[in-house]
């Protein structure tokens, strides 16, 4: 019982082949000579195939359109940055600007 | 570097070392190392989105939702962890935001009770198929995320744990208990 209940946990990551190979054979023996076991395998083996059946492609539209918000963000960024700039370039044309008036005055 | 893809249908990828290489690009706000990465995940992440949201422009929205937060918050991602973990935790707190804002305006019809699995007297209940997905249909919401996440995400219990902030334990004992409800059901041949 004790063994069954150490397999039980394993069992999940059993049917989604994430054991290391050693818990693999642990869990393969005592599948090979535990029917309650096997029963409770067949289970999430079900489960799992069904999770992988059910499993759907992303439609091209979805797909296509999944980093858009990004791409908006990214794009309003940089029209800052670069409205930033100018503002800055602009800045410094003024400040020369009356630097050269003050000294023509 | 061109990051070698090793994922299999679902979209899982194992090459944890070119996953890296591709969240340090991002974190240096490269977007085509972004995409790159996401598209690894994308699929298990629009499933899960899909599979909570009815309306094809609200997952659409959310998925969208989901990816620029997980932009932003790139930076501060914690290479330690699991980056598919961490995705799955935003993805999973948009959908919950969505909820909240649908339960607000009442107006957003939820995919459980459209669900046509719901329907007792289904001709074919005697079908193991649809016995699975009846199966499935009478779990609570946290119980069918932890199916999702274990066989459609494959997660382990910890990193299901994670997500859903739910001791292993527990989750343990919450499949457990799905897997006996499935065995009752195969037996019955579907009924409840």
């Amino acid at each position: 019982m004790t063994e069954c209940n150490e397999i039980s946990e394993m069992l999940v990551d059993y049917v989604n082949r994430r054991l290391q190979k050693v818990e693999n054979i642990q869990v393969i023996n005592h599948l090979a000579q535990c029917k309650c076991c096997r029963s409770d395998a067949a289970a999430y083996i079900s489960l799992k195939n069904h999770a992988l059946e059910s499993m759907t492609s992303i439609p091209k539209d979805i797909m296509d359109s999944a980093f858009n918000k990004i791409h908006s963000q990214e794009s309003a960024l940089d029209s800052c940055k670069l409205a930033y700039e100018t503002v800055k370039y602009s800045m410094l044309i003024l400040k020369q600007t009356i630097t050269l008036v003050r000294q023509a005055i | 570097m061109k990051a070698e893809k090793r994922g299999d249908a679902n979209g899982f990828y194992y090459d944890s070392c070119a996953e890296n290489t591709l969240i340090d690009k991002a974190k240096k706000g490269n977007t085509s190392a972004f995409e790159e990465l996401m598209s690894i995940h994308l699929k298990v992440i629009y499933n899960y989105i899909n599979s909570r949201i009815a309306e094809k422009e609200d997952v659409k929205d959310i998925l969208q939702e989901t990816m620029l937060a997980v932009w932003k918050g790139i930076k501060s991602f914690d290479s330690n962890s699991s980056f598919k973990t961490w995705c799955f935790s935003i993805t999973k707190r948009k959908v919950a935001d969505y909820y909240r804002e649908a339960y607000k305006n009442a107006t957003i019809p939820i995919k459980e009770v459209e669900d046509f699995l719901a329907v007792e007297d289904e001709k074919d209940s005697i079908d193991t198929k649809l016995i699975i997905e009846k199966a499935i249909a009478s779990l609570n919401q946290t119980e069918k995320d932890i199916v999702f996440f274990a066989f459609n995400a494959q997660l382990s219990y910890s990193e299901i744990s994670e997500i859903i902030s739910i001791p292993v334990g527990t989750i343990k004992s919450k499949m457990s208990s799905i897997k006996e409800k499935l065995k009752k059901q195969l037996a019955n041949g579907g009924g409840l």
